[in-house]
């Protein structure tokens, strides 16, 4: 499905990008950024984990998967940081859709570390 | 052959003495995942005798070591979270985030019985008269057991089980038999814990198992969630032998919405607490009240945001619904739609018959909204613990209050406004156990006790909070005189 519609979703997206980071810029040579992307993805599971509370769950709208596709096919110099700048546009439309505040300050936060990269 | 689940008893997975079997099965594809033994008197014997055998070793254990196995427990359930969250949706349906919200409302439970040590403490007076002292001092009373739902197979156990242990005393589980399996996982992590045998013991079973452990002699205190005839019958079979009760029945939720009410962030609010767990929570709301010009811009936004609502397998990340607990379930719930229809109500949006792709069989009823309802329906008044929101009328918020009131339940309500002064007086006046302010799904967390009043409560102690140490415990006063 295309659409990242739930918390659950927009969590799981969000650590199957970092995955998809996190292996691309292995293979780029970016060891620093990869090693960052996979301290994000304990940090995204175990805030799923700690924040997902059934009296804050409301549907969510306006976010799908195709807006940000991760081009693993471009070797190119600035390729990862294009990498970079797709997750962090994700995390920027995502986090304000999250109504749980430790989950949408961790979203918040993968963001800027994408963004200082990307820069 | 699917696996036959085993009675935790003493220590040891024992097989129940009955050969007869239930299937367990998941209610979206429709596969038997377990076989779930119908459980016998003589199962409940061994597992209330063990409890009693472990209950003195185990209540001069200090309390502060038996806080020790909380805190390890709860690492042990964290580690564990997805694949508990996983099985919660195999069996019961609900959608994922539903379910991991569950496992952690259950891990809530474990967090707070680890503050026991400072919870049980009791309290003296010097000097009550010349040289006289009075001590009033916790303490456990014996074997407790819990008979829990198929709506929250993980959580509803952990409101009781490690509050009642930490607290001194052993236990003994009788879970749904219509979602044992999270309980029997459960129990796999309790063993690991190494916890001194027969401090906890898990009985599968139906009525003839609940009966026993109502029945027996042995066990002081029993624990109930369920539906309202079931809870009445819990509450006047453990009075009668003498024991400790709180029995959580069934529910009817209104939720007011006023005018005034930021009507998008409401509905979706609404939304969660009406369809959430496709119904099947004693905190759904199920009628929603609107007061006044409330009425138009609600009824739009609801029809609006519930058929855009995706109904689907709850492992799949993206499903905002899941199933109801079973294909029996699905038909008592379109009855009860098509009933309310001859009543004079009126279909808004309707999940009858809806399908899922890749689960046609699925137990699946799509959110449903019945528009101008009135309070002498049935549909009004009785609980249809499926996904299905009537919308009711009212002039005022007077006339609001006394609709909620006159409801013979007392689970929870909820109203949606901008005005301090209507927040205050629906909290004051409404008779209900759980309320909301602009909060759909009003649920008491861990260190609060779980509310409830009329016929969706009997008993004097609620599960969850300081309400479980009492009902755990019992004041033992001394009065003390040294010569």
């Amino acid at each position: 499905m295309n659409e990242i519609n739930t918390f659950g979703a927009v969590m799981e997206f969000a650590i199957e990008l970092e995955r998809r980071i996190r292996d691309y810029a292995s293979n780029e040579n970016e060891p620093d950024y990869s090693s960052a992307c996979g301290r994000r993805i304990s940090t995204l599971e175990r805030v799923r984990r700690e924040n997902v509370v059934e009296i804050m769950l409301e549907p969510i709208q306006g976010l799908t998967r195709e807006r940000y596709v991760i081009d693993t096919a471009d070797h190119s110099q600035d390729a990862v940081k294009a990498a970079a700048a797709v997750a962090a546009r994700y995390y920027t439309d995502a986090a304000p859709k999250i109504n749980v505040l430790e989950a949408k300050r961790a979203l918040e936060r993968c963001g800027k570390q994408h963004s200082e990269f990307a820069e | 052959m699917t696996k036959v689940l085993k009675n935790y008893v003493g220590g040891a997975w024992i097989a129940s003495d009955s050969a007869a079997t239930t299937p367990v099965v998941n209610p979206a594809t429709c596969e038997t995942l377990a076989q779930v033994p119908e459980g016998t008197r003589s199962d409940v014997d061994k597992a209330v005798a063990a409890a009693k055998a472990a209950f003195n070793d185990w209540r001069s254990t200090p309390v502060m070591s038996r806080a020790q196995y909380m805190y390890r427990l709860k690492t042990l359930l964290e580690e564990h979270f997805e694949e508990f969250a996983k099985m919660v949706v195999e069996e019961n349906g609900k959608t994922r985030d539903e379910a991991r919200g569950e496992v952690r409302r259950g891990i809530e439970n474990v967090d707070y019985a680890t503050h026991v040590p400072s919870l049980i403490r009791g309290y003296k007076l010097e000097d009550v008269s010349s040289g006289i002292d009075e001590t009033a001092e916790r303490q456990p009373l014996g074997v407790f057991a819990a008979i829990t739902p198929f709506n929250f197979p993980f959580m509803v156990p952990l409101w009781f089980l490690p509050m009642a242990i930490t607290t001194g005393n052993t236990f003994v589980v009788k879970p749904s038999p219509q979602t044992p399996i999270s309980m029997d996982l459960l129990f796999h992590v309790l063993e690991e814990l190494d916890l001194p045998e027969g401090v906890v013991n898990l009985v599968h079973g139906g009525k003839e198992a609940s009966m026993a452990v109502m029945e027996h002699p042995d066990v002081r205190g029993v624990s109930f969630v369920g539906s309202t005839p079931v809870a009445k019958i819990v509450y006047e079979t453990c009075a009668k032998h003498g024991k400790r009760v709180q029995a959580q029945g069934g529910a009817k939720n209104y939720i007011a919405v006023m005018p005034d009410a930021n009507m998008a962030a409401s509905v979706a609010n609404i939304m969660g607490s009406a369809f959430g767990g496709a119904g099947q929570r004693c905190l759904a709301g199920s009628v929603v009240v609107a007061v006044g010009d409330a009425y138009e811009p609600l009824k739009a936004e609801l029809i609006k945001r519930a058929s855009g609502l995706r109904v689907g397998y709850g492992l799949e990340e993206t499903s905002q619904m899941g199933t109801v607990i079973s294909g029996a379930a699905r038909a008592r719930i379109e009855k009860m739609i098509a009933d309310g229809l001859t009543e004079g109500a009126q279909i808004a949006l309707d999940g009858r018959g809806v399908k899922v792709d890749g689960f046609e069989q699925g137990s699946f009823v799509g959110p449903t909204i019945l528009d101008g309802v009135e309070p002498d329906m049935n549909i009004a008044r009785e609980e249809v613990f499926g996904p299905v929101l009537s919308i009711m009328r009212v002039p005022d918020f007077d006339a609001a209050v006394e609709v909620i009131n006159r409801s013979h339940y007392g689970n929870a309500a909820s109203i949606f406004t901008s005005s301090g002064k209507f927040a205050r007086e629906f909290k004051y006046r409404v008779q209900a156990g759980n309320i909301g302010i602009n909060v759909g799904v009003a649920a008491a967390t861990a260190s609060f006790p779980f509310g409830g009043q009329k016929d969706s409560f009997f008993g004097d102690l609620h599960g969850q909070g300081p309400d479980s140490i009492d009902f755990f415990t019992d004041r033992k006063i001394v009065i003390e005189r040294w010569l």
